[in-house]
C-alpha cells in the first residue's frame, strides 16, 4: 500500500536575483506515497509554490533547483531533459493552479482546453479526445451541453470543475493543487473539496495540496507539512499535527485560526515579519519570531534545526525546544 | 458569431454614417454669411439674380429637400466638378485611389507582417539580446521621420546605385506592348515607395505585438498550458500568439481600411500620382470639391474600419460576440 511516489530529496531552489541569491526553497525533504495527499502549509512567500513548481519544472527563469533530488517513481527527474519534461508534466503530475479563475484561455471553448492534454499525451483522434471530455465532464458533475462554451459562460465553480476536469485528463498518478479554491466563496469551495475528495479515492490519484487555509488541509490531507521560511518545520498525519503540534509556529498558525465552538476571543497573530531569505539567519529561522526563544542562544546561533521524529510515531518537528510544549 | 451581432453592428454603423454626414451638411448651413454674396456681389445685390443663383444651387428648395440632394449626391459618389482639373470629381478620384491602393495593399501587410512576427520573436526571447537588438532598432527607425527615411533610400538605391528610378509611378511616356511589361515597370517604381513605407509603419506594430505578447506571457492559463506539457513553439502558436492579436487587430484593420486615402509623405516624395498626393496639391490649390471628397471618403473609410473591426474581434475574442 505504501509505496512511494513521489520522494523530495533536500530540495533547493533558489532565485536569482541582482544582489544574490534568495533561497526560496532550501532543504525541503518529504515523501508522498501512492494514493496519499499531502499538505504543504505556510503564509505567503514561504515557499509552496516554489516547491511545487520545482516538480514540474515550471520556475520562472530566475528559479533554479541547486540541490538536492527529486524522485518520481524512484526516478531522479531532477536534470530532464524539456523532450522528457513535455512527457512527464500533465501524464504523471498535472496542476490545478492558483487564480483558477484565469487558469483557461478565454478565446478557447472550454472542450479544446480540457481536450489538449489528451490530444498532446494520448494517440487518439479529437473524436475520441471528446468523447473523454464528456466523460469528463460528468465525472465533475459537470453539465455536458456546456462543454462547447467558453470560459466566460461559465461561473467560478463551474470553471474550476472544468479545471479538476482538466487535471484528470490523463489520469495523473499526482495532482498538485495550488490553492485550488482561493478565488471561490465558501459554499461552493465546500463543494469543490468535496468533489476533490471524492474522485481522489475513486480514481487513486496522489494529491499535494498547496494552502494557506489549515481548514481545507484537514479536509482534504492524510499527511501535512507546515513550512516556514523555505524550510518544514513539522510534519506528519494530519490529525497527529493538529491536535498535537510541537512547533511553536504550528501552534501560532492554528491559535490563528477563530475556533467557532470555543468562546469568542481575538484571534492570535504572530507579531514580525518572514526573515529576508536572500541573507537567512543562522539559527533556527523562527527564532526571532519564536514566543518560546526567551533569549535561549542555541535557537539563535546554532544551525537551523533539522527535522527529526523524536516521538518515534511519525511525526517530524525542526525545534530545538519541541520537549517544552506548555511553554505556550 | 451570431447574425443578431452583425446586424446589430451594421446599424450601428449606418447610423454613425447619417449621423456624420448629416453633421457635415448641417455644419456648413449653421455657419453665419451668405454663400450667395460669396458667389457674386454684383449678382446676388439684384432680387432677379439672387433668384437665378438659388434656383441654380438648389437653394430655393426647401431645407429638406436640400439635405435629400446632398444625400443623394454623397451617396452615389458625385462630388460636382474639379476647381483645377474642370474634370467631375468622381472620375478623379478613381484613377488616384487604385494608384494609391496599388502602393498600400503592398506596403501596409507588407510593414504589418514584419512588425507582428519581429514582435513575436523579440518577445519569445525577451530580455535576451536579440530582443534588445530588434526592439531597439525598430524603435530607432520608428523615431525617424518617414520623409526623411525614405529620402536616404531614395539617395542611395535611386542615385547613387542607380537601381530604381527615383520618381514617378511608370517610366514617363513609355507605352507597354504586353501586360508583364507593363508590370515590370510598375514593379520597378514601386520597390523604393514600398519598402519606405513599409519600414516607415512595421515598429509600430513591433512594439504593439511585443509588449502584448509579454503580457500573455504572464497569464496563468499560458502557465498552466506549459504544465500541460505543450513545448515552447506550439505554446506560442496556440496560446500566446492568438491571444495577443487581439489589441493589435484594432490597428491593423484601421490601417488596411483607410489605405485608399493615401499616404502623404510617401506619395509626395516619390511623386506618386494617388490620393495623398492629390489630397496635398488640392490644398494648394484650394479645390475645395476634391478637398470635400476627399475628407468624406476618409470619414467613410474610417466608418467602415470600425465595422470591419467589430466584426473581426468579434470572431477573434467570444467574450464580445454577445454584446
Amino acid at each position: 500500500m505504501s509505496e512511494v511516489l513521489l520522494e523530495l530529496d533536500n530540495l533547493k531552489t533558489y532565485f536569482t536575483v541582482t544582489k544574490g541569491k534568495v533561497k526560496a526553497v532550501d532543504g525541503v525533504s518529504f515523501t508522498l506515497n501512492r494514493g496519499e495527499s499531502l499538505g504543504l502549509v505556510g503564509e505567503s512567500g514561504c515557499g509552496k509554490t516554489t516547491t511545487a513548481l520545482s516538480i514540474i519544472k515550471l520556475l520562472p527563469k530566475e528559479g533554479q533547483i541547486e540541490g538536492g533530488r527529486i524522485l518520481f517513481e524512484g526516478k531522479d527527474i531532477t536534470h530532464q531533459t524539456e523532450d522528457e519534461l513535455s512527457d512527464f508534466r500533465w501524464k504523471q503530475v498535472s496542476m490545478i493552479f492558483q487564480g483558477a479563475m484565469n487558469a483557461l484561455n478565454p478565446v478557447k471553448r472550454v472542450c479544446d482546453q480540457v481536450a489538449e492534454p489528451i490530444l498532446l499525451h494520448e494517440y487518439t483522434t479529437k473524436k475520441q479526445a471528446m468523447e473523454r471530455v464528456k466523460e469528463l465532464f460528468e465525472l465533475v458533475e459537470l453539465d455536458t451541453n456546456l462543454m462547447y462554451s467558453y470560459p466566460h459562460e461559465f461561473s467560478g465553480g463551474m470553471r474550476q470543475r472544468a479545471i479538476i476536469a482538466m487535471a484528470l485528463a490523463c489520469h495523473p498518478k499526482l495532482i498538485i493543487g495550488d490553492e485550488p479554491t482561493t478565488a471561490l466563496d465558501v459554499m461552493v469551495q465546500a463543494q469543490i473539496l468535496d468533489l476533490i475528495n471524492e474522485l481522489r479515492g475513486k480514481l487513486n490519484m496522489s494529491m499535494l495540496m498547496i494552502t494557506h487555509d489549515l481548514s481545507i488541509i484537514s479536509d482534504t490531507c492524510d499527511k501535512v507539512a507546515i513550512m516556514y521560511a523555505g524550510r518544514i518545520v513539522e510534519m506528519g498525519e494530519t490529525k497527529e499535527v493538529l491536535s498535537n503540534s510541537l512547533h511553536p509556529y504550528t501552534k501560532k498558525l492554528i491559535s490563528a485560526f477563530p475556533n467557532i465552538y470555543a468562546e469568542r476571543k481575538m484571534v492570535d497573530s504572530i507579531p514580525g515579519d518572514p526573515p529576508d531569505l536572500y541573507t537567512p539567519p543562522p539559527g533556527c529561522r523562527f527564532a526571532k519570531r519564536c514566543h518560546m526563544v526567551g533569549g535561549k542562544e542555541v535557537c539563535q546561533v546554532e544551525i537551523h534545526p533539522p527535522l527529526i521524529d523524536y516521538t518515534g510515531k511519525g511525526h517530524y518537528v525542526a525545534c530545538h525546544l519541541w520537549r517544552n510544549p506548555d511553554e505556550y | 458569431m451570431s447574425f443578431r451581432y452583425i446586424v446589430n453592428r451594421l446599424f450601428y454603423t449606418l447610423f454613425m454614417f447619417l449621423f456624420i454626414v448629416s453633421l457635415n451638411f448641417m455644419l456648413f448651413r449653421l455657419m453665419p454669411g451668405d454663400p450667395l454674396t460669396m458667389v457674386s456681389k454684383e449678382i446676388s445685390s439684384s432680387p432677379e439674380g439672387r433668384a437665378t443663383l438659388e434656383r441654380m444651387y438648389g437653394l430655393d428648395k426647401p431645407l429638406i429637400h436640400q439635405y435629400g440632394d446632398y444625400m443623394k449626391s454623397m451617396v452615389t459618389f458625385d462630388f460636382g466638378t474639379s476647381f483645377h482639373y474642370k474634370t467631375p470629381v468622381r472620375d478623379l478620384l478613381g484613377d488616384k485611389i487604385a494608384n494609391s491602393l496599388i502602393l498600400g495593399m503592398a506596403a501596409v501587410p507588407l510593414g504589418i507582417a514584419i512588425g507582428i512576427l519581429g514582435g513575436i520573436i523579440a518577445s519569445a526571447r525577451h530580455g535576451k539580446t536579440a530582443d534588445m537588438l530588434i526592439t531597439t532598432s525598430s524603435m530607432v527607425i520608428y523615431a525617424v521621420p518617414t520623409f526623411w527615411l525614405a529620402m536616404i533610400l531614395l539617395m542611395i538605391f535611386g542615385v547613387r546605385l542607380g537601381w530604381v528610378p527615383i520618381n514617378s509611378m511608370l517610366t514617363p511616356g513609355a507605352s507597354f506592348a504586353t501586360k508583364a511589361a507593363y508590370l515590370k515597370d510598375l514593379f520597378h517604381h514601386m520597390i523604393i515607395p514600398v519598402l519606405s513605407y513599409a519600414i516607415a509603419i512595421f515598429g509600430s506594430y513591433l512594439l504593439i505585438m511585443r509588449g502584448s505578447m509579454i503580457d500573455v506571457f504572464s497569464e496563468d492559463y499560458v502557465l498552466t498550458a506549459r504544465a500541460k506539457g505543450l513545448k515552447e513553439k506550439p505554446l506560442i502558436r496556440k496560446h500566446v500568439v492568438p491571444n495577443a492579436l487581439l489589441p493589435i487587430s484594432t490597428s491593423v484593420i484601421y490601417s488596411l481600411a483607410i489605405v485608399f486615402t493615401g499616404a502623404f509623405s510617401i506619395e509626395v516624395l516619390f511623386s506618386w500620382p494617388g490620393m495623398g498626393k492629390l489630397m496635398v496639391e488640392s490644398v494648394t490649390r484650394r479645390d475645395y470639391p476634391v478637398m470635400q471628397a476627399a475628407n468624406y471618403l476618409i470619414a467613410v473609410a474610417v466608418i467602415l474600419a470600425n465595422f470591419l473591426m467589430d466584426i473581426v474581434y468579434g470572431w477573434l475574442d467570444p467574450r464580445v460576440r454577445l454584446g
